[in-house]
């Protein structure tokens, strides 16, 4: 009886073992491209001394290129939708406080700040989006910003990490913020459980003849928002139970 | 019955096109081949956050967009746009220790006569939602679903290395960059002249038990601004 048991729990331990079945990973919400660039940007220099200097703010525009049709029914093939990180005009908006170099590596901590999707019809609407050259300028971020506001977010704990070692190819970094969501005409969209994530987004640097002039890097990345792992809290009382 | 069937049809139309890519210049903005939530890697030798030496590192995805000069629709859905990138060996994983975070960087040398593939599958089938099964490689599915079809594009990659940031707070970040030429494939000649950064963003915590990170990301295809002109503006350079 004992060994019938122990075989049990033994069968049970390498149920427990073995991979579930297959499932996504956390929740996808959008993916984007882009370009980002500092503003405000009075320190220049080198990189090691003047990309996201102590006081300089973190900006980011670009277009929405896929989305979780769940969360986000874009037409993409009428509107162009577009992404602003770092609200304009608001000098306080992703400022860098804490900035260090440690050789090839810039660390970097911003001030809390916002991200912004936005719609806007090709044809008939605000305007066509366009980068344009040295940031800002006539039309970056203002034409990625009008139209209607898709979500709006919060990002905290801004954090970046950047490798100034251009001997591999280009220098490149990534950066990741907590993201809150609080409106927009498609926040009815998100679960109210799931408005709460984090963002991600590479970085490709210099040197990149992608990039206009003007800008710091190319970005490509996306918005996940945590995906709940479903547990169920049980007892050893219960679990006697299935095998009695 | 019919009916209900036809809506059907017309309502999974409107969301593929409602969920069709962008295609115009700003769009795209010298990126060539995008890809976004369908893309996952793992290695043949890896613990979180670090790549052994001699780690053999693959990842297979699903385009979701296509840009000029390749003129494909990413999310027709009588076909599957796929890619499988293989062939980079890890030179291991250096780690630097800062006061709130942790750097993980690995570099990887390119094995073989090409790293990666792009396919054009009439007869889509990879998993829906791209929910991959667990521990990789699975026969049938990873990454053999991947690489069935037509080989569209195929090329090397170089100087390939990935960077993870781990930050105390429990966040984390990272990227992937290198650089990549096409070098055949039926549309090879579409995109000669192409060729420049293949990178993006690199979670390393992608979700499914056996992959190493969920790459999100492109190969870029530069282009040289154009600014409108007249033919008098342009006569008037040459008098």
């Amino acid at each position: 009886m004992k060994r019938k048991a122990t075989a049990w729990l033994v069968v049970l331990a390498c149920l427990a073992a073995l991979p579930t079945s297959a499932r996504a990973a956390d929740l996808f919400l959008l993916g984007y491209n882009g370009f980002d660039y500092e503003d405000p940007n009075p320190v220049g220099g080198p990189l090691s001394t003047g990309y996201l200097a102590l006081g300089e703010g973190y900006r980011m525009v670009g277009f929405i290129t896929s989305a979780n049709p769940a969360y986000l029914p874009l037409d993409f093939v009428n509107d162009e939708n577009t992404v602003n990180v770092g609200d304009a005009g608001n000098s306080g908006d992703l400022v860098v406080t804490f900035r260090d170099f440690i050789d090839p590596f810039i660390v970097v901590n911003c001030s809390a700040g916002h991200v912004r999707f936005y719609q806007d019809p090709k044809v008939g609407g605000a305007s066509n989006a366009l980068y344009g050259v040295n940031p800002p300028n006539a039309t970056a971020p203002s034409t990625f910003i009008d139209g209607v506001e898709l979500l709006a977010g919060d990002l905290d704990n801004f954090s970046l990490t950047y490798d100034t070692d251009a001997s591999d190819g280009t220098t490149d970094g990534s950066w990741t913020a907590n993201l809150n969501f609080f409106e927009g005409a498609m926040l009815v969209f998100i679960p109210f459980d799931q408005r709460q994530g984090w963002n991600l987004t590479g970085q490709l640097g210099f040197p990149n003849p992608t990039i206009p002039q003007g800008y710091a890097n190319q970005t490509s990345g996306e918005c996940r928002i945590p995906d709940t792992t479903p547990t169920t809290v049980k007892s050893w009382g219960s679990i006697k139970k299935l095998y009695r | 019955m019919k009916r209900t069937r036809g809506v059907a049809a017309i309502l999974a139309l409107f969301a593929v096109v409602a969920a069709a890519a962008p295609s115009s210049a700003q769009v795209c903005s010298g990126q060539l081949v995008k890809f976004d939530p369908c893309a996952y890697a793992w290695e043949t030798n890896y613990a979180p956050y670090i790549s052994q030496a001699g780690s053999l590192l693959e990842f297979v995805g699903q385009v979701s967009q296509f840009c000029p000069p390749l003129a494909l629709n990413a999310l027709d859905p009588t076909k599957e746009y796929t890619f499988d990138v293989f062939g980079l060996s890890s030179q291991g994983t250096t780690t630097t220790v800062l006061a709130d975070r942790t750097i993980y960087q690995t570099r990887y040398n390119s094995v073989g006569t090409v790293q990666f593939r792009i396919y054009e599958d009439l007869t889509p089938n990879i998993p829906a939602n791209c929910a991959l099964p667990a521990n990789p490689p699975v026969a049938g599915v990873v990454p053999d679903a991947f690489t069935d079809g037509t080989l569209i594009l195929e090329g090397t990659i170089a100087r390939f290395q990935t960077k993870v940031t781990i930050y105390n707070n429990g966040n984390r970040s990272g990227d992937f960059s290198s650089t990549y030429a096409f070098t055949g494939g039926t549309l090879y000649s579409t995109v000669q002249a192409c060729g420049g950064n293949f990178g993006g963003s690199w979670d390393p915590a992608p979700g499914i038990a056996g992959y190493s990170a969920h790459p999100n990301g492109k190969w870029d295809c530069p282009t040289t601004e154009a600014r409108p002109s007249t033919w008098g503006r342009i006569k008037s350079l040459y008098r």
